[in-house]
């Protein structure tokens, strides 16, 4: 039976057409599952105990087991639901023990899964800079300064103290995010302070790279999609740390040199190829199988 | 100072305010309800961040502890002029806001909404109180109904189903009569277990402190004894040293203050452990026992443990 890596993820996944591409070079076969194929085709059997577990999916004719899969590529940090039952009574319930099988299943696995994130890191797809302050007493690298307020002075304040150069962030919608860098703007939103805190970061201005994590390895990406070697080794420490706490194993993390300082701006969980050129692909995919597949 | 987040409508927040009054620990209540009263700076300047709720004002770095409990029990109005939508979206931000704060402070959090995530499934707290040294009942999660007939087979025919994720479901004895019914579950997995005879036990731990209860009852969800008209006995236990620190040593595997472990003694003297609960209702258990678990958190809060 040809050796398989298991992909979850949307159908127009990007970094999943880059890794099936790659290890068909390798003779190994890549299954995607998309969050559709849970509520409707895959047939589960999840058996655990004391003792360890074991699971086989079916998916039509197919029939996944755990030893022809080398590895899993979780994509999806939750599954939204069957659009089928979104406004029935079940939509709910469905969902919630949809995720609760996949997180559990993820878990148990014994072979590498890219990435198991740990539970308090469940609900996110990016850290921003009020996830990774916790980290920052431990890192060289400077995390942005950030506000959460309803406080017309306090919020005032910070906009003027970075140099009216902020981006505000919803704290329940993490991809809505605005910049904000004329007083006009800063007015507007500040309306929104008489309904809820109002969280603005620093945003440091600067040259911006993505530096990707892959295990013992990084590659530090600049502006072009090209390999760079502008952000120093001695901030590789920084991604290792948090990458172990987080439990990634494979992330990218955007870094912005500024004038005197290098700032982490975010780490995405999820990465994806969209800056990085041809050649930067096969590299990190190359460092991917090297380092978790040993191959 | 001690911050309760929370709602009056929630019999535990309730609890803990008439706790801390009673032992005169300076708090204040953040109505969930209520968050466009709640007025608050939280940065990483951190010089003058506070929180005020109408006239009552506390500089952050005062705090020394947060109860904190997010339950979703009242209907609630629009605000004046807006879509149910928008209102929700506006509740939405204030309480993730406020989320965010809670998580992050530097106080005793009793319990950080992101310590609690991994009650969202059974299965993944299995493998964490499986790593602990706890034994765990055969379990099996699937939507193919051919699988469970094997399962019950295979545990000679006793056997219980529950819901996988936190959604509270009623644990119940797996009979012929829901053969039929069995071929729904095509739509859903569902947790099946191995019936595991004996008698609950239910621990709450605060940090190192060990309050233990054994419930006696012949229904199979204690909890739900009333509805069937079985009698539900509470009574204080005395757990082995070693089951005792284990439950201590999990509920900090799980990075949480308090917690609420479901265990069950076998007639051989084993203990099973089902679930951590990161956020317990412990008021039955204090009442029927006179156990004063309410009281250990307060002293928590206030930083004195």
């Amino acid at each position: 039976m040809q050796k398989t890596i298991l992909t979850i993820a949307n159908k127009n996944d990007d970094f999943c057409k880059h890794l099936e591409h790659a290890a068909s070079k390798k003779n190994l076969r890549t299954i995607n599952l998309c969050p559709e194929d849970f509520f409707d085709k895959i047939k589960v059997e999840f058996n655990i105990s004391s003792g360890g577990s074991h699971f086989i999916l079916k998916s039509g004719k197919k029939e996944i087991g755990i030893e022809n899969v080398l590895a899993v590529f979780p994509r999806i940090t939750n599954f939204t639901g069957d659009p089928k039952l979104r406004n029935s009574s079940n939509h709910i319930y469905t969902v919630s023990e949809w995720n609760s099988f996949y997180k559990g299943w993820l878990a148990s696995l014994s072979i590498p899964v890219i990435n198991l994130i740990s539970p308090e890191y469940w609900q996110k797809q990016n850290l921003n800079p009020i996830d990774l302050n916790e980290f920052s007493s431990k890192l060289k690298l400077h995390i942005p300064a950030y506000i959460i307020s309803n406080d017309s002075y306090d919020l005032k304040n910070f906009f003027l103290r970075h140099k009216k150069n902020v981006r505000f962030v919803s704290n329940s919608h993490a991809k809505v995010s605005y910049k904000i860098d004329t007083e006009s703007d800063f007015k507007k939103l500040s309306h929104l302070g008489k309904y809820f805190p109002i969280t603005l970061h620093q945003l440091p201005k600067g040259i911006s790279y993505e530096v990707f994590y892959v295990g013992e390895n990084t590659y530090t990406i600049d502006s072009q999609g090209k390999l760079s070697g502008a952000v120093p080794k001695k901030f590789m420490n920084d991604i290792f740390l948090i990458s172990r706490k987080t439990g990634l194993r494979f992330a990218s993390f955007e870094v912005v040199a500024s004038e005197k300082k290098f700032f982490l701006t975010s780490v995405s969980m999820y990465p994806c190829f969209s800056r990085c050129s041809k050649s930067v692909v096969t590299k990190i995919l190359n460092g991917l199988f090297e380092n978790y597949l040993k191959i | 100072m001690i911050l309760v987040v929370g709602t009056l409508y929630d019999e535990m927040t309730e609890l803990m305010c008439a706790r801390l009054q009673q032992l005169k620990f300076g708090h204040i209540y953040v109505d969930t309800e209520k968050l466009d009263l709640l007025k608050f700076t939280w940065s990483t300047l951190e010089i003058n961040d506070y929180l005020k709720v109408q006239l009552k004002k506390v500089y952050l770095k005062d705090v020394s502890g947060i109860y904190c409990r997010y339950v979703n029990l009242k209907k609630r109005s629009n605000f004046p002029g807006m879509l149910k939508t928008e209102s929700g979206q506006i509740r939405t931000e204030a309480l993730s806001a406020l989320i965010n704060f809670v998580d992050r402070s530097p106080a005793v959090v009793v319990n950080k909404l992101r310590n609690s995530f991994s009650n969202e499934s059974k299965t993944f707290q299995q493998i964490t109180i499986s790593k602990a040294g706890f034994m765990t009942p055969k379990t099996l999660v699937t939507n193919c109904p051919e699988q469970v007939f094997e399962f019950y087979r295979s545990c000679n025919n006793k056997i219980i189903f529950k819901s996988n994720s936190c959604i509270r479901s009623i644990v119940t004895k797996f009979s012929p009569k829901h053969f039929k019914s069995a071929g729904l579950i095509k739509n859903c997995p569902v947790h099946f277990q191995e019936m595991i005879e004996g008698t609950d036990v239910r621990v709450h731990t605060i940090r190192d402190k060990v309050f233990a209860t054994a419930i006696k009852s012949d229904a199979v969800d204690y909890r739900y004894a009333g509805r069937y008209r079985k009698p539900v006995q509470f009574c204080s236990y005395k757990l082995p040293e070693e089951i005792s620190n284990a439950c201590v040593q999990l509920t900090k595997d799980f990075g949480l203050e308090i917690s609420g472990i479901d265990l069950k003694q076998t007639a051989n003297g084993d203990f099973y452990c089902f679930e951590v609960n990161p956020s317990p209702g412990f008021i039955a258990y204090e009442r029927m026992t006179g156990q004063a678990i309410s009281k250990e958190v307060a002293y928590l809060l206030k930083n004195d443990l």
